[in-house]
């Protein structure tokens, strides 16, 4: 299945704003994390500083994905 | 695009329209705290600033925080209001305002607002330093 993902703030440094991941189905957004730390090593720190979200809603690293869905991944805010 | 919802706009933020939207029979009290660029960090000169947001969760963050504080402090006037795009030095990137009946409250839930502004809405800041470098905080 084919997802969307979305990096925000500092992680658009290590991975482009917005791409389609092809995975399997039950993939944790952990799992997915894991596979992201493995294309940019550099990115890790702040990957598991920073907070998830699917269809406008925030969920936790557990959280598995359906088919087509988006899912934001936001580094620690800096508003203000 | 140009935008402008509840919480977030891409336009200039006017202070003195959102101090005076705070007027109201049974307040003794409003504070209004604008967080402004300012032309240096860390030693380095800055020239401006872009933000951006998830803004769907940025906008129901805000909306949770300002009825936290509202209930909390008893609040008769409660407003944030946080740029998005690029932003110049010396202008307001946010503003908050508080009334309540007394100005411990109007502080103490303004101090509260901006605080929680700050560390959970998701909002992000790049600054675009005078020797050409720029970075995402």
């Amino acid at each position: 299945m084919d997802i969307v993902v979305r990096v925000y703030g500092v992680l658009k440094d290590s991975f482009a704003p917005e791409q389609t991941i092809e995975c399997s189905e039950g993939l944790s957004l952990g799992e997915l994390r894991e596979r992201l730390i493995q294309k940019n090593k550099s990115a890790a720190g702040v990957l598991f500083q920073s907070r998830a979200a699917a269809q406008g809603n925030f969920v936790d690293w557990s959280y598995c994905p359906v088919q087509g869905e988006i899912v934001d991944l936001m580094p620690p805010s800096s508003g203000g | 695009m140009k935008s402008h919802t509840n919480h977030l706009t891409h336009e200039k933020l006017d202070a003195g329209l959102y101090l005076n939207a705070a007027n109201h029979d049974k307040t003794g009290a409003v504070v209004l705290f604008s967080g402004n660029v300012r032309n240096h960090h860390e030693g380095k000169g800055v020239d401006y600033l872009e933000y951006e947001a998830q803004e769907e969760l940025a906008e129901t963050t805000m909306a949770s925080i300002l009825e936290e504080a509202s209930s909390r402090w008893q609040l008769q006037h409660v407003f944030a209001i946080h740029r998005l795009g690029r932003v110049g030095i010396a202008e307001a990137s946010v503003v908050v305002v508080t009334a309540a009946s007394h100005r411990d409250a109007a502080y103490e839930a303004n101090r509260f607002i901006i605080d929680e502004i700050k560390s959970k809405v998701p909002i992000w800041k790049k600054e675009f330093f005078s020797d050409g470098n720029s970075v995402w905080q």
